[in-house]
């Protein structure tokens, strides 16, 4: 894959120059472009004494080049409804604060850079290392997290029925996804691209919590916001992936609204078009096929699910059945037209009744 | 307008909706009459809606929605005027957002 296009164009000798010459973001993608290159791995592997000379000195820069580590600010709202913060609570390498919220906000950016970075090469949000930043404490009884643009937002609940939004990494792993779809597919945020947009941020907020808790697919709980409920809730989370629909039903709450097949889509005007009701139909699909490939979900599945994401041929405009298209493609792209994997794909997207 | 000892008489009615989850229970309009309020807090709408500007404030396009952000209706009917507006978050205006955070905490105290 590569996600500077310009770098996928250009011939070995124009990125040594880069390596060699161009700033040191620059030199890194050149760099690491050159030694994905087969023609290099070929002279690689056929030279059998020492090597000598540019090939030598790209390899040992490449080797000595760090790994990309997220670069994390978290600012305090301090009650009020302004993000980004005024005052900043913790930044990058600094000890933890011993307030909660601060403290979990760093961790589930730390979490969500981690999954992206390890399981899909991807640096932070946009590919390219982009600062990670955060306000937490945000607002009054604030019950809400959302994504602004360009930062994470996240309130302390309303202590009756919500706890703090930051006790999930999930939600902060679907935050973060947010802007990752932002700067991808850029997935229109109403209808059903809206809710693709939003299942796609379900996914990936899971896949950070499955990781950082070392779990299959089979061991996870595939639940969405578990223990932002207070007591008083008859709820266990905001949403179920594997049961669409169960996740809560309480007298002052309600009863979760999703539905798990395109038999019951809803359409409505609220929600922008329901986006977070009728997420549950790719959510399932999307459960069903990490099931079926078994193993960790973020590294079959979601690694379908990601490239698909990456893929041209979604847009902001995509739909359901577009998706299922494309990760179909994905699925025959990375492991073999008849594979079990892309055979899993496709079943599960007939199953939610998308194909 | 009321001023000090006087009533506040007009009605407050907001409706929240978006956010990360949607909850059937919470989408419903929320709905206070002001002079049932203590006169200090009917006074403090008063007060914020006139720091806002709601009454006088230019509309504006609303923003395009950004993901699990809210938005907020509110419909206030304040010394015979009576104004809604759409506003989504982020809320810009300070003012702006005290208001609906005040009128959010009385109408689900009342
Ligand atoms: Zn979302």
């Amino acid at each position: 894959m590569c996600r500077t296009p310009l770098h996928c164009i250009l011939p070995p000798y124009i990125l040594t120059r880069i390596a060699q010459h161009g700033t040191p973001a620059a030199q890194r993608r050149a760099l690491h472009q050159l030694l994905a290159d087969p023609t290099l791995r070929i002279v690689r592997a056929s030279t059998a004494g020492p090597i000598r000379g540019q090939v030598a000195r790209l390899r040992a820069a490449a080797d000595t080049t760090p790994p990309p580590t997220p670069l994390r600010t978290i600012r305090d709202a301090g009650g009020t409804m302004q993000a980004p913060g005024p005052g900043v609570a913790r930044r990058e390498g600094e000890a933890p604060t011993g307030d909660a919220a601060v403290d979990e906000a760093y961790e589930g950016l730390g979490a969500t850079f981690d999954l992206y970075w390890h399981a899909y090469e991807r640096n932070s949000i946009d590919g390219e290392g982009l600062p990670l930043d955060a306000t937490v404490h945000y607002g009054q009884d604030y019950a809400n997290a959302f994504w602004d643009g360009r930062q994470m937002v996240f309130g302390d609940g309303d202590g009756e029925y919500f706890r703090r939004f930051t006790i999930a990494v999930d939600i902060m792993g679907h935050e973060l996804t947010h802007g990752v779809i932002e700067a991808e597919a850029g997935l229109a945020y109403y209808n059903q691209s809206g809710a693709l947009n939003e299942s796609l941020a379900d996914v990936f907020g899971a896949l950070v919590k499955q990781r950082a808790l070392g779990q299959s697919a089979e061991r996870a709980d595939w639940l969405i916001g578990a223990g932002l409920f207070t007591d008083a809730v008859n709820g266990s989370a905001l949403r179920s992936m594997a049961e669409p629909g169960t996740a809560f039903d309480d007298p002052v709450l309600g009863r979760d609204p999703q539905p798990a097949h395109m038999d019951d889509f809803v359409f409505t005007l609220e929600d922008n078009g329901g986006v977070h009701v009728n997420s549950g139909i790719p959510n399932k699909a999307f459960h069903l096929a990490a099931l079926s490939i078994g193993g960790n979900a973020w590294d079959g599945a979601g690694r379908v699910w990601y490239h698909a994401l990456l893929d041209p041929l979604v847009t902001a405009n995509t739909d359901f059945a577009g998706f299922a298209r494309v990760t179909a493609r994905v699925a025959e792209r990375l492991y073999g037209r008849d594979s079990e994997e892309a055979t899993a794909v496709g079943d599960a997207w007939a199953a939610v009744g998308v194909v | 307008m009321g001023t000090d000892g006087t009533p506040v008489s007009g009605e407050a009615s907001l409706t929240v909706e978006g956010g990360v989850a949607v909850f059937p229970g919470l989408s419903r309009t929320r709905t206070l009459r002001l002079e049932a309020l203590p006169v200090a807090e009917a006074r403090a709408v008063e007060e914020l809606a006139r720091r806002a500007a709601f009454f006088d404030g230019a509309e504006t396009t609303p923003a395009p929605a950004r993901p699990d952000a809210r938005t907020y209706r509110l419909c206030l009917t304040i010394g015979g005027r009576r104004r809604e507006r759409c506003i989504a978050e982020p809320v810009a205006d300070p003012a702006l957002a005290e208001l609906i955070a005040c009128v959010q905490r009385l109408t689900r105290s009342a």
